[in-house]
């Protein structure tokens, strides 16, 4: 699926009428400054965002440092593993609403198997298996019942998995009796670097060689792209979409696990705003680099950019009145930065 | 206002104290003079620099005047556009004003998954104390180690036991509603209909509704003729639910709410079938409450949390945390009774009264 | 009529990164003719329209309307001094209804000068809708409609827009026979009435129809400007287009004798497919045709298992042949190629090279156990094809959507080549494709069926039909009402109708 103008596109506005098809590879352009509008359009969010990090840097000392970096990449290292998931599915032309209660599902599971079985490695596996199950129920619903994926989406997570997650942790959450290690994943460090950051960088590292380098990324690209001329092209689109609600779930999954372990307890009330943010670090991804489209390394950048906005606002005091209005200005302007460099239709 | 020596480090009289304390306050509740602001010498208490550290029992208010210039402090709210937690907020900066702290709210936007990552961006800034306001502590779990272990102490206002926090401030729900339950239990002549509106799902609430329940339990003679859980928009919700379920119960004597919400929306239902044979409790005390209680309707009763006290409460144990003497490691702050009698003025919130269990460092 | 120049185009120059797409092109149109443009792709000519339609600007040149210098920064522009571009894939909003698309854009007529007026605004859309020859409601949702269709939309529209200069990009594309000529004859008032019309097409047969002069482009120069009458038939037209004499197409004999690799019979499917029963041989080029509507494509798509027949059996080499999904008959070695190359062809948002290899992603697999694509063999695979079918592209990793029409097509066959089938199905296949690539494909038409592949090709253009076919299926209404040996245009029209019609009967004669 793409966002905004793409080559190719055929519905115009009304008063165009439109260009012949285009003969010779070369890129539309208005005079003067082809060059640089492309450029734009690919890195025009990336300037924005060092531009802010050149703020931050100069009105808080402690911004520009190593150690302030990694802990914005821990901090929005499980929203990465969420938003990369989704990236999948949106990549393949679908939407997963059910990401955020699915994660806290799995957290809810994990911690309820490890407090009843005094176990870290089965209490995990269940959690992620649970997710997993989910996505692979949402695709079945999405492809075979034919639901449209919003509201299939919409449904389970907001309304079935909300409501498991109360059932199963009973008072809303699950904090005593947590078994020896359960936190370990989520705060413990090898080789200096917090597990939380391994775990996103290996499976962002996965996703990218999915989406990048194999046979079903390519599926799921074509799907995205175009599942009419897909399907013609001999591409099985229900199997294809399954697979992409299936990963959708497993990063949920993992993520709610790290959230877990993080916080050594499961809240069935804890998915705050991760499903609005991990659309966004993927919208916002879809800004840079790309014309437009999904991929699995702006997402991380837009899960960066996230972190660093709330990071950088709390380093330099911004009011918290304050905080929320300006973190939407700087989103807007952040794609609306890479939306210029795009031709103007 | 009984004002009785705390003799710091015995926590069995301390104990026997805020029995005592309790129930002068119910007592002479109805003696409360309407209080918004500090500002008022006859109720500020000199704190002996040589004895005692944390807050005197039985005493409405605490002495900043004395602690150390210039500290900052980093708060973490949940949303700070709650009436309790904007009320929690709005104090830190007067205090601010006055004694030249720094304050830096860090609002999580009802996102618990961004308070790790808060209390890390504190730590790397160098705050000498976090502050939770309103940050239920039973879902913290471990978040706060990180401030532990880099030595910045953890003060909790109103959010409930959680490992890594050095003391706490916060009114007990279970004595908020033994007086709440209290007021029922007479009004209704221990017996009857009653109808329970509560959303247990966070421990503040379950702890009220546990605490009710018990105490119906109590005399069998009163009879839970409705049991509902409320949904958001709370108000409308609550209002919704009693109107349909009014015309049932012809007998209903008093609706109980876990919190002022319903008890407000209850309140609207009953004024407009006309029953003001009913009366609705509720608690935390809210401005519109007592509005509510002042003109006489329905909404007859509320326990009014003293956010502003606790947070001065705060603000001085963390003081005689960073200057290393000893403080109370949790501080109740009764919230007083109100009803009809001792309701405050309008604008005006009620003021609370300390109790500190014990003390250690 | 008048024949004063009404646009007159100067010294156009245009360069694109890496080529010079027009150079000093001087281009003159008067009002009152019909100016053909024809030229192979990579000509310039889109790139002249586009400029004229406001959407590029020139790098140097001028443009004069009625003898005024203009700026055509923008499509208004452009549509403001009265020039509107009609191109060969409808640009229509398919969701919504005939009547709004008509009006789309148009200063519609208004009460009290706010409110719209919905009942005259209908009896100006049904005015033009009729003069077009469009017979679909006005409420019936564009999307429901055939391209045919959908192209005379385009084409009321730009009667609405009052204009003073019309460009037609390939407008018989996706007409048949008897919609062409209604055209004709609503370029015929529009010139009567001064307007001046510029007729871009690769069917030359129609330049010589409609035009009274014609600019031949090449390479983005000029090659000259002539009358129409004073050429020499379509040949001394293609030799100035190619620069060469075009071979003639050598196509296959007659294949009846070769053993039947698809065998069909009683198929009936949705919406009116029924009772259709024919054999295709191995090695056989077999036409299909008929009139829009007939029923081609959706036969195509039951043979192909992109719809379920209701009824009827199919054998492939004498297996039972039951698809129940495109990817199923491709796994049996069948291919398509759609008639819509934007909607259902190519992935428009991948690049050249995936688009190839789309259809078998199996062979690229580095190793048996790690399903991931070696980069290597895909890249040698499809440079390979690339070359074969002469596909023109700057860049195989970039976007399919930037290639021409004919090259986009060229893509497309490598997909089904790329993936060894044997039965390839093309629907329309050389539509809104130049010249020269139209050999090219005509040429690799033949080739297939002389390595022994079965070809059917679905097409409208009975010219084309005729001279790659040596066989041709004709369908009527859903059902398949002839099987032509020696297939000509009469024998063709007959069966498409049923009977004979009078005015092509006559334009028949007229063409010989």
């Amino acid at each position: 699926m793409t966002t905004g103008a793409t080559a190719g596109d055929p519905v115009t506005s009304p008063d165009r009428a439109a260009a012949p098809p285009e003969e010779g590879g070369a890129a539309r352009a208005r005079p003067g400054g082809h060059r640089v509008r492309a450029l734009m359009s690919r890195y025009g969010t990336i300037i924005f965002v060092l531009g802010v990090m050149a703020y931050f840097s100069l009105s808080a000392e402690h911004f520009l440092a190593a150690g302030n970096f990694k802990n914005i990449a821990v901090a929005v290292a499980p929203l990465a593993v969420l938003a990369a998931g989704l990236t999948v599915c949106l990549v393949a032309g679908d939407f997963d609403l059910s990401i955020a209660n699915n994660a806290i599902l799995a957290a809810v599971v994990a911690a309820k198997v490890g407090v009843e079985n005094d176990t870290v490695l089965w209490a995990f596996a269940a959690g992620i298996a649970t997710a997993v199950a989910v996505g692979f129920v949402n695709g079945l619903v999405v492809t075979k019942l034919g639901v449209n994926p919003f509201i299939a989406t919409l449904a389970m997570g907001l309304f079935i998995l909300q409501g498991l997650g109360f059932v199963l942790s009973d008072t809303g959450t699950i904090s005593s009796g947590m078994p020896e290690g359960f936190n370990s994943l989520g705060n413990d460090s090898f080789l200096g670097i917090r597990l939380l950051l391994w775990v996103a960088v290996g499976v962002l590292a996965v996703l990218w060689a999915v989406l990048n380098h194999t046979e079903l990324g390519r599926r799921m690209d074509a799907v995205g792209g175009n599942p009419s001329a897909s399907r013609l092209a001999g591409i099985r689109l229900d199997r294809t979409r399954i697979a992409a609600f299936t990963i959708s779930g497993l990063c949920a999954g993992i993520t709610g696990i790290l959230i877990a372990s993080e916080f050594n307890l499961a809240n069935a009330n804890g998915q705050g705003t991760l499903l609005l943010d991990a659309f966004t670090a993927a919208f916002i991804g879809s800004a840079t680099l790309s014309a437009g489209r999904f991929h699995i390394v702006g997402t991380a950048f837009g899960a960066l950019v996230l972190g660093m906005l709330t990071n950088g606002m709390t380093l330099v005091g911004v009011s918290s009145d304050y905080q929320s209005i300006y973190k939407g200005a700087i989103l807007i302007g952040a794609v609306a930065f890479a939306a210029l460099g795009r031709e103007r239709r | 206002m009984s004002e009785e020596a705390v003799d710091h480090g015995i926590s069995r009289r301390g104990l026997l104290k805020l029995g005592g304390a309790t129930a002068g306050a119910m007592a002479v509740g109805g003696a409360l003079a309407a209080c918004g602001s500090d500002d008022k010498a006859t109720t500020a208490v000199v704190v002996r620099d040589s004895a005692a550290a944390g807050n005197e029992a039985g005493s409405s208010d605490v002495d900043l005047r004395s602690i150390a210039r210039g500290k900052s402090v980093g708060v973490i709210v949940l949303n700070a556009a709650a009436v309790t937690q904007g009320r929690g907020v709005k104090e830190l900066n007067r205090i601010a004003k006055t004694t030249g702290w720094n304050i830096d709210v860090f609002d999580a936007a009802n996102d618990l998954n961004k308070v790790p990552g808060s209390i890390n961006d504190f730590v790397t800034k160098g705050v000498d104390v976090i502050m939770p306001l309103v940050v239920p502590g039973v879902v913290l779990g471990d978040a706060l180690k990180p401030a532990e272990k880099a030595g910045i102490p953890v003060i909790g206002v109103f959010t409930g036991p959680a490992p890594g926090m050095k003391a706490r401030v916060e009114p007990s729900e279970f004595i908020s509603e033994a007086k709440i339950g209290q007021y029922v239990l007479e009004r209704m002549d221990f017996e009857g209909e009653i109808a329970l509106l509560n959303w247990e799902k966070i421990p503040p609430l379950i702890q009220r509704g546990a605490q009710i329940r018990t105490m119906i339990k109590q005399f069998p003679a009163i009879r839970i003729v409705e049991d509902l859980t409320v949904e958001v928009p709370q108000i409308e919700d609550s209002k919704a639910k009693v109107s349909a379920f009014l015309p049932k119960h012809k007998n209903l004597k008093a609706i109980w709410c876990g919190w002022d919400e319903p008890a407000f929306g209850s309140n609207q239902a009953l004024k407009e079938a006309g029953r003001d044979d009913i009366f609705v409790v509720g608690c935390d005390g809210n401005l519109e409450t007592f509005d509510a209680i002042r003109n006489g309707e329905p909404l007859a009763a509320t326990a009014a949390n003293d956010i502003e006290l606790m947070t001065r409460i705060a603000v001085r144990i963390s003081d005689d945390v960073m200057a290393g003497r000893q403080y109370p490691v949790v501080t109740t702050v009764d919230s007083p009774f109100v009803s009809r009698e001792n309701v405050p003025e309008k604008g005006q919130y009620a003021q609370g009264v300390v109790t500190p269990f014990w003390t250690g460092s | 009529m008048t024949q004063q120049t009404f646009l007159q185009v100067a010294g156009m120059t245009k360069a694109f990164p890496g080529v010079q797409a027009l150079d000093d092109v001087d281009f003159e149109v008067r009002a009152g003719e019909v100016h053909g443009l024809v030229g192979p792709n990579g000509a310039g000519k889109s790139t002249l329209i586009k400029i004229l339609a406001g959407v590029e600007r020139q790098d140097a040149g001028t443009i004069r309307v009625a003898g005024e210098q203009v700026e055509l920064h923008s499509a208004e522009d452009a549509w403001r001094h009265g020039l509107v571009f009609i191109h060969q894939e409808p640009q229509l909003v398919h969701r919504l209804s005939v009547l709004e698309n008509i009006t789309l854009g148009v200063p519609r007529a208004r009460r009290a000068g706010v409110l719209l007026d919905w009942p005259a605004i209908r009896k100006q859309a049904q005015a033009v809708a009729d003069r077009v020859g469009l017979d679909a409601p006005l409420d019936a949702e564009v999307a429901t409609l055939g391209a045919a269709q959908q192209g005379l939309i385009a084409i009321a529209r730009a009667l609405l827009l009052d204009a003073r200069l019309l460009v037609l990009d390939e407008p018989t594309a996706m007409l048949t026979d008897v919609e062409i000529q209604r055209l004709y004859g609503v370029i015929t008032d529009l010139v009567a009435d001064g307007v001046a019309v510029v007729y871009v097409s690769h069917r030359l047969e129609e330049i010589f129809q409609v035009t009274q002069r014609v600019t031949v482009m090449r390479n983005g120069c000029v090659v000259t400007t002539r009358r129409t009458a004073d050429l020499n038939g379509e040949d001394e037209l293609v030799a100035l287009i190619a620069g060469q004499a075009v071979a003639a197409v050598d196509v296959a004999p007659s294949a009846r004798t070769r053993p039947v690799l698809l065998r069909v019979r009683d198929l009936c499917g949705p919406p009116r497919v029924s009772n259709v029963t024919f054999d295709l041989h191995e090695g056989e080029v077999l036409g299909l045709t008929g009139l829009v509507g007939a029923g081609r494509s959706e036969l195509a798509m039951l043979l192909f298992g992109a719809e379920r027949p209701t009824g009827g059996t199919m054998e492939l080499s004498g297996e039972t042949f039951a698809p129940r999904s495109p990817a199923d008959a491709i796994g049996r070695g069948l291919a398509f190629l759609a008639e819509d190359r934007r909607a259902d062809g190519g992935v428009m948002t991948m690049s050249v090279r995936q688009n190839i290899t789309l259809s078998n992603l199996k062979a690229l697999r580095a190793s048996r156990l790690f399903p991931f694509i070696n980069g290597r063999r895909e890249r040698q695979t499809t440079n390979d094809l690339i070359r074969r079918l002469s596909v023109k592209v700057a860049n195989p990793d970039g976007t399919l959507a930037v290639l021409s029409g004919g090259n986009q097509q060229k893509v497309l066959i490598g997909r089904a080549l790329n993936a060894d089938a044997k039965l390839m199905i093309f629907d329309e296949p050389t539509h809104g494709v130049d010249v020269r690539s139209r050999a090219e494909i005509y040429r690799l038409i033949g080739e297939l069926a002389e390595q022994g592949k079965a070809v059917l090709v679905i097409s409208s253009d009975l010219k084309e039909v005729i001279d790659l076919c040596p066989r041709v299926l004709v369908m009527r209404e859903g059902q398949l009402v002839a099987d032509v040996e020696t297939p000509d245009e009469s024998k063709l029209l007959t069966h498409a109708y049923g009977h004979r019609p009078r005015h092509v009967q006559a334009a028949l004669v007229q063409e010989a």
